[in-house]
């Protein structure tokens, strides 16, 4: 029972393993293909079945007049534009997940669970629900079309999620130790500055790395709100995609832009099952 | 000077309320409240400490309205029962928290921690993380905290609950001393009569008092307060007379009524009675069982045991 269980355990394991890695071993090994290699069956091992070169990766980082696709300008704006609006989110969302998990707010019928749910509920829309009222509205600013622009949009985007994870979060961190911090001296926003939030840091980088994720895989907004001026890295992708960009510099992008994410994966990985709170209350 | 507390109201909720709690703290006095659950113990402490605002009542504190002065400026001490720490801080920083937040020198700070940390026997225990502690030692950690401070009101909130029985012990002679050395006054909390035995029996200073819970069926035993001797008597039943005063429902009781501050709801609200010198004594019933003897009222109306 116990050998049949662990075999099948690391049998499934493999097997998915394989599934969620292929891919990503397929685009690796073509990167470094030419047009001899990619045309002339399937081969997978460098210097055996194929001699890699760098021609893939140089193109990346070309400018179109010279044969590139310039890959470098949208990855700075898509690190720019996720970066900022995860930063403002996290710190709006954190702000406004205290004091939903702290205090007490109440309109008529509507209470702090409804509130938070309002936030969630940006998310359970379509995307396309979401499209038009933004096109709209950013055409009114003068902002389409524009990193601010999409750093608007990515904010309403990525602030429920931080909310949503630090209102849980916070739920968590004993009311007690806030009174606590109070006791001592602190008044309301010491407690949060110097007890809470360094307590909270775990879910910081949590709610944080998700608002990172969900902002650099972004493709709906990046591509309905922009058009020639700002380009971002999912649209810019697609973009090669459909054009004669050869396969081997189309997976050296595809690598590039996931890189990121992978780095973020990491660091989530190592906090997501860390619990900093167990000295607070025995 | 004294802590007063007047009509205090507060309303949790249906089960869980302050009625018209009426009290008078002196200082250098430890007081005890004794209650079942939900019977307001917890509330009355944090409505003290400010972290609750009564619906109605005044509090006056040196002759201050105690409601005008937020929680931060109080200068309270308060010992949870859940030993509350700060995680991302280690013994020392935990317990030099409230004195950085006032902004003393760091030689001083220093000193006092140090002089704290010896007091609840934690000395060469400042470097270690909390997480790290056993749950006893978080909790002379926490109660080293709030003794740093030197504040001028020591809220203990069943501070000895989570111990065993053995730590209870050494702590509540740490507690004994700290209370005759210092001019705290402290509210203590705790259903468990024996933890109180030495605040009834050993501490002269100290004295007695009674939350009566929802159920005014269990009333925590009752001791006497200025002598070596505690005497607990079981299955009380006080009802309500008037704002003065009790008188017993059930069995036979006596009680000082001039020295009775306090409201005691029999309508399922929680009461509360804090006396410092009262004693209720339970007198021979019809039956001529009875645990205390005569009773007898001395100059100041105390009723006191004649004899065992």
């Amino acid at each position: 029972m116990g050998k049949l269980y662990t075999f099948l355990k690391y049998f499934f394991i493999t097997i998915w393993t394989v599934f969620v890695v292929a891919p990503f071993l397929w685009a690796l090994t073509t990167s470094f293909k030419d047009f001899n290699s990619v045309n002339g069956g399937v081969t997978y091992i460098p210097w055996v079945d194929f001699e890699p070169n760098l021609e893939g990766w140089r193109v990346l980082i070309k400018s179109p007049a010279q044969g590139g696709v310039d890959i470098v300008e949208p990855y700075f704006n898509s690190l720019f534009v996720t970066c900022t609006a995860s930063l403002i989110s996290i710190i709006l969302g954190t702000l406004s997940a205290y004091a939903l998990s702290r205090y007490t707010f109440k309109a008529g019928p509507i209470k702090n669970n409804d509130i938070t749910f309002f936030f969630i509920s940006q998310r359970i829309m379509p995307p396309i629900v979401l499209s038009i009222p933004f096109f709209l509205f950013l055409g009114a600013v003068n902002l389409l079309d524009s990193l601010i622009g999409l750093i608007v949009v990515y904010i309403v985007l990525l602030m429920p999620i931080a909310v949503w994870i630090m209102v849980d979060f916070f739920n968590k961190v004993p009311r007690e130790i806030d009174e606590t911090a109070l006791i001592d001296g602190c008044n309301p926003y010491q407690a949060f500055f110097k007890v809470v939030l360094p307590n909270s840091i775990p879910g910081l980088i949590v709610a944080g790395m998700f608002c990172i994720i969900f902002g650099w895989i972004d493709f709906f907004f990046a591509f309905i709100l922009t058009f020639t001026e700002v380009q971002l890295l999912p649209v810019k992708i697609v973009a090669l995609n459909s054009s004669i960009t050869p396969w081997w510099s189309l997976s050296a992008s595809a690598l590039v832009s996931v890189a990121p994410l992978i780095v973020v994966a990491f660091i989530v990985e190592r906090y997501l099952s860390k619990g900093n709170l167990s000295g607070a209350i025995k | 000077m004294n802590l007063v507390g007047e009509n205090l109201s507060y309303k949790l909720t249906e089960e869980l309320q302050l009625r018209k709690i009426s009290f008078n703290f002196e200082k250098g006095k430890l007081y005890t409240i004794l209650g079942r659950t939900l019977s307001g113990k917890t509330t009355l402490l944090k409505t003290i400490a400010g972290l609750l605002m009564p619906d109605s009542g005044t509090i006056k504190f040196e002759g201050k309205n105690f409601l005008e002065i937020p929680v931060w400026e109080r200068n309270i001490a308060m010992v949870y029962q859940q030993f509350i720490n700060y995680p991302h801080l280690n013994v020392f920083e935990n317990i030099a928290f409230p004195l950085k937040q006032r902004g003393l020198d760091p030689q001083k700070i220093n000193d006092e921690v140090f002089n704290s940390l010896k007091l609840v026997g934690l000395e060469g225990y400042e470097k270690r993380k909390i997480q790290e502690l056993s749950g006893g030692q978080q909790q002379r950690v926490s109660v080293a905290r709030s003794l740093v401070k030197n504040a001028k009101i020591l809220l203990l909130d069943e501070p000895l609950v989570n111990l065993d029985y053995k730590l209870r012990e050494q702590l509540r002679e740490e507690f004994k001393n700290i209370f005759i050395n210092g001019f705290a006054c402290a509210v203590y909390s705790e259903y468990d009569i024996n933890n109180n035995k030495f605040l009834g029996g050993n501490v002269n200073t100290c004295g007695l008092g009674f939350v009566l819970g929802a159920d005014p069926t269990s009333v925590p035993p009752v001791g006497k307060t200025n002598g070596a001797q505690y005497t607990m008597i079981e299955d009380y039943v006080f009802d309500l007379v008037d704002k003065q005063g009790l008188y017993v429902r059930t069995g036979n009781f006596n009680i000082s009524q001039n020295n009775t501050y306090l409201n005691v709801g029999r309508d399922g609200g929680s009461s509360v009675v804090v006396e410092p010198v009262i004693e209720f004594y339970r007198t021979a019933d019809s039956n001529g069982i009875g645990d205390a003897g005569h009773i007898d009222m001395d100059n100041n109306k105390h009723a006191h045991i004649k004899s065992m």
